[in-house]
């Protein structure tokens, strides 16, 4: 069955690009304002994707997930803005660092030992059912909004921009430890905020 | 005859799973997840919590590139 985006799309002869595409703006908004500090250098970013993918409508011709042509466009216009900016070196190395060197945050989360605490470990696993794909969705976004600034920019320059490590590294001047760390943790804190929103016991 | 893998933690079992989002485990760092996860029920279940955050992950991202 098509998504709606994909619908809106095959609709686009009669009404033209802009429908469709003005129904993934707030999606991509509220991406790209995970990415970018600034509010306005969000909506610019997310202005050009738009542009650029009407001006590109024919070419786009319905061969992909609106969704995914889309957020690749504009996961382009952010590294670009990014790397114009240099604001990949805007990273806390303090804090990056203070990351690295402590180790204590999941103790809680681990016996002494390694394992998993009983007390603190949650065996919720997402449920086909339990909740629509919207739903989880948003709770993935509203824990990386929660993830620490620094830490969040480093885990999206990975996981959606696709960076490889070594550039993160190089443009950052982290260490290949302290980087994958950093990863970690996010990984972590976002596994913790996940389960304990999905609800349904293993 | 293959040489036992050195027992992991499930601290360092999840430290495994998270590297290799990034990229291919080692052959002993794979066969040492691999030994962890076939024992420990707890990390069973992590590791299937870790997959669906990270399979969400992508959808939220959009990652997969599209066709050309």
């Amino acid at each position: 069955m098509p998504s709606r985006s994909r619908a809106a799309a095959s609709s686009a002869p009669d009404t033209g690009p802009w429908q469709a595409l003005a129904h993934e703006r707030p999606f991509l908004l509220r991406l790209a304002r995970l990415q970018l500090a600034s509010t306005a250098d969000a909506e610019d970013a997310v202005q050009e994707t738009l542009v650029g993918a009407a001006h590109g409508w024919r070419n786009y011709a319905g061969r992909s997930g609106l969704r995914s042509w889309l957020t690749g466009i504009l996961r382009h216009k952010i590294v670009d803005l990014l790397r114009s900016r240099r604001m990949l070196a805007s990273v806390d190395l303090a804090y990056v660092a203070e990351a690295a060197d402590g180790g204590g945050e999941f103790d809680a989360l681990f016996t002494p030992d390694g394992a998993w605490h009983p007390d603190t470990f949650v065996d919720t696993v997402c449920g086909a059912t339990a909740l629509a794909q919207r739903q989880l969705l948003d709770i993935v976004e509203l824990c990386m909004r929660r993830l620490p600034e620094d830490t969040a920019r480093l885990f999206l320059m990975r996981e959606y921009l696709g960076m490889e490590l070594k550039e993160i590294e190089e443009h950052c001047m982290l260490t290949n430890a302290n980087l994958r760390v950093v990863l970690y943790r996010a990984r972590m804190r976002l596994r913790e905020c996940a389960v304990r929103s999905w609800g349904e016991p293993e | 005859m293959s040489i036992p893998s050195t027992p992991i933690t499930c601290r360092d079992s999840t430290w495994l799973v998270s590297c290799a989002r990034d990229g291919a485990l080692t052959p002993a760092e794979a066969s040492q997840l691999a030994a962890h996860l076939a024992g420990c029920v707890a990390c069973q279940v992590a590791s299937r919590q870790l997959v669906q955050l990270f399979a969400q992950l992508d959808t939220l991202l959009a990652r997969e590139d599209p066709p050309a």
